[in-house]
């Protein structure tokens, strides 16, 4: 599967919890921070400022963590800001799934409890910041990646930095607090609006929107029309993407796209080939391919080909003249201009 | 016709329920100079005389077109004269057209492909302007006749797909009729306040026929097209 290059956006919290020290991760993703999911408490003001992977950079596509992520073990890297003092090397993990407190010795010591310990990660005091494995929360809540939510599911991780934990398990104030959103579902398969195409230079492929999603798209070529790039033989079935070759991305939310015969696909003139079109959501999960749309590049009689054709060929360039009729124009003018003249001495 | 017909009818409508001292109005010592002109209308471009065009493009193509007159001469009893610039755009979109099974040209265009073949055009048009407004301002019946001549140049483009085809300029002779309905009669007391605080002397509803001859590079000009808008002097 192609993976795309999403872009993380993020939101720290703030709290006055003055319990003990943990790390709460909240990286607010699919393209509008998950204001709703805001985790307990944030003393040491922790933000995530970077994922792994390759990464959308376009600022309208804000991500999470997709099933690729997932998959691969992604990681996350958590900052602390420089106007908060943080001693230790060492940062104690505990996740949730939901908006729980996990600096309570309840919430991580209950008979069922709501936080799991995570294992740990190294501070830099350099560079104020740790990184997080996305296998780490997932070998501790294996449904982080299972999600079935669109949108995606928040995960509230916290940071205790070590040692501030008393005999009692309750926490100081050197803690902090984010929440990461994990899509793991793919969108569903556009619907092509028509499955055939012919031009040379510039054909249109659309189809309709993806429901429950803010996607983009991205159109792929296959093979020969009717045959399936990843079985072979003459099924004309959905292929998957993985085995396709990428032509382009959409911007947003478009439904349209034109490709180039020529350019895009390689034809010559008669041959034809299968595009397709898959959804990819925020999180940059890429959906299954379309049905085909057979592109065959056919020579196109523009207008000016036409006109040639029917003996009165477009010219290039400016013209002055050409005909009898400018001049006729200049007399007009100039009759008018004698006119008005005259009626006003 | 019939629309012209209608507004023409319309104007004479609403003249004969208008006041007698409507034009006195019009003679307030402390109206604003009446100096400009200002129209921007919507109609269609039909280009005329052109088999291609014909054969390949099925719509007249919305038309667009803004016009600033400048009438320094007043001609007693008639109206006022001067000079305008008018600009305009039009577009045409079709599909391309294929060849035939065999593979040869197909000028008839029977077969379409899925590629779009588009025309703009820009047409410029220096235009000697002749405004009869002698029956709203002598007999109070709100109508302006006007007539516009001029050259025409028509800025063309023309492209299928992602290639450009051609593109050039094509000039001949503008000519336009124009019947306009002055709009001061629905409220005159509030026309005045325009004029006095923004210096508006009349607003107007037009509508306008007009054609052209630009061909010399490209046959571009129009028999008859049309145009309806709302305009302004000031």
């Amino acid at each position: 599967m192609t993976m795309d290059r999403p872009l993380l956006s993020l939101r720290a919290m703030l709290s006055n919890h003055t319990l003990s020290s943990a790390l709460l991760l909240t990286a607010f993703a699919s393209g509008v921070f998950a204001s709703s999911a805001s985790a307990q408490g944030n003393p040491l003001m922790f933000t995530v400022s970077s994922l792994s992977g390759d990464r959308d950079t376009r600022e309208e596509v804000q991500r999470g963590l997709n099933a690729e992520d997932c998959e691969n073990g992604a990681t996350f890297t958590v900052t602390a800001p420089s106007t908060v003092t943080i001693t230790v090397t060492q940062v104690d993990l505990w996740v949730a799934t939901s908006n729980v407190d996990c600096s309570t010795v309840e919430a991580r010591t209950a008979v069922t409890p709501t936080c799991f310990h995570a294992g740990t990660a190294t501070f830099s005091p350099t560079d104020r910041t740790f990184t997080v494995a996305l296998t780490e929360i997932a070998s501790v809540i294996p449904a982080v990646c299972n999600s079935g939510s669109i949108d995606g599911a928040p995960v509230y991780l916290y940071g205790f930095t070590t040692g501030n934990v008393n005999e009692l398990g309750e926490v100081g104030d050197q803690y902090g607090s984010v929440s990461v959103n994990v899509d793991a579902t793919p969108p569903a398969a556009p619907v092509v609006s028509r499955t055939t195409a012919q031009g040379d230079s510039q054909v249109s492929v659309s189809w309709e929107p993806v429901a429950g999603m803010r996607p983009h798209y991205r159109l792929f070529v296959g093979g020969a029309c009717g045959a399936n790039p990843d079985g072979g033989g003459a099924d004309a079935g959905t292929p998957d993407v993985g085995s396709l070759t990428t032509i382009k991305d959409t911007e947003l939310n478009v439904t349209t796209a034109t490709v180039n015969p020529t350019d895009d696909l390689g034809l010559e003139t008669g041959e034809s080939k299968a595009v397709y079109v898959a959804g990819v959501d925020v999180a940059g999960n890429v959906g299954p391919a379309s049905a085909a749309v057979c592109v065959t590049r056919v020579a196109v009689d523009g207008f000016c080909s036409v006109s040639e054709e029917m003996g009165e060929p477009c010219p290039d360039g400016c013209s002055i003249g050409g005909s009898s009729t400018p001049s006729a124009s200049w007399i007009a003018l100039a009759m008018v201009a004698l006119f008005v003249r005259r009626r006003t001495r | 016709m019939n629309l012209h017909a209608s507004v023409i009818a319309l104007g004479l409508l609403a003249a004969s329920t208008a006041s007698a001292q409507y034009s006195d109005q019009y003679r307030r010592p402390t109206a604003s100079p009446e100096l400009f002109a200002l129209e921007i209308g919507v109609g269609q471009y039909r280009v005329s005389d052109n088999a291609a065009f014909d054969r390949v493009f099925d719509d007249n193509g919305p038309y667009l077109r803004l016009e600033l007159d400048v009438l320094p001469v007043r001609i007693p009893y008639l109206g006022r004269m001067g000079l305008g610039l008018q600009f305009g755009w039009a577009k045409y979109t079709a599909m391309g057209c294929s060849p035939t099974s065999s593979g040869a040209s197909d000028p008839s265009c029977s077969n379409r492909s899925d590629e779009e073949t588009r025309l703009r055009i820009f047409p410029i048009a220096p235009v000697a302007v002749l405004r009869i407004d002698v029956l709203a301002r002598e007999l109070g019946i709100p109508v302006i006749f006007a007539g516009k001549i001029g050259m025409d140049a028509v800025i063309f483009d023309a492209d299928t797909g992602s290639r450009d085809e051609s593109n050039g300029v094509s000039l001949g002779l503008r000519w336009g009729a124009q019947v306009a309905l002055e709009l001061d009669f629905i409220n005159p007391q509030r026309a005045r306040v325009l004029d006095d605080e923004w210096g508006i002397n009349h607003t107007m509803l037009f509508v306008e026929l007009f054609g052209s001859t630009a061909e010399s590079k490209l046959t571009l000009g129009t028999n008859l097209s049309w145009l309806a808008g709302l305009g302004m002097t000031f």
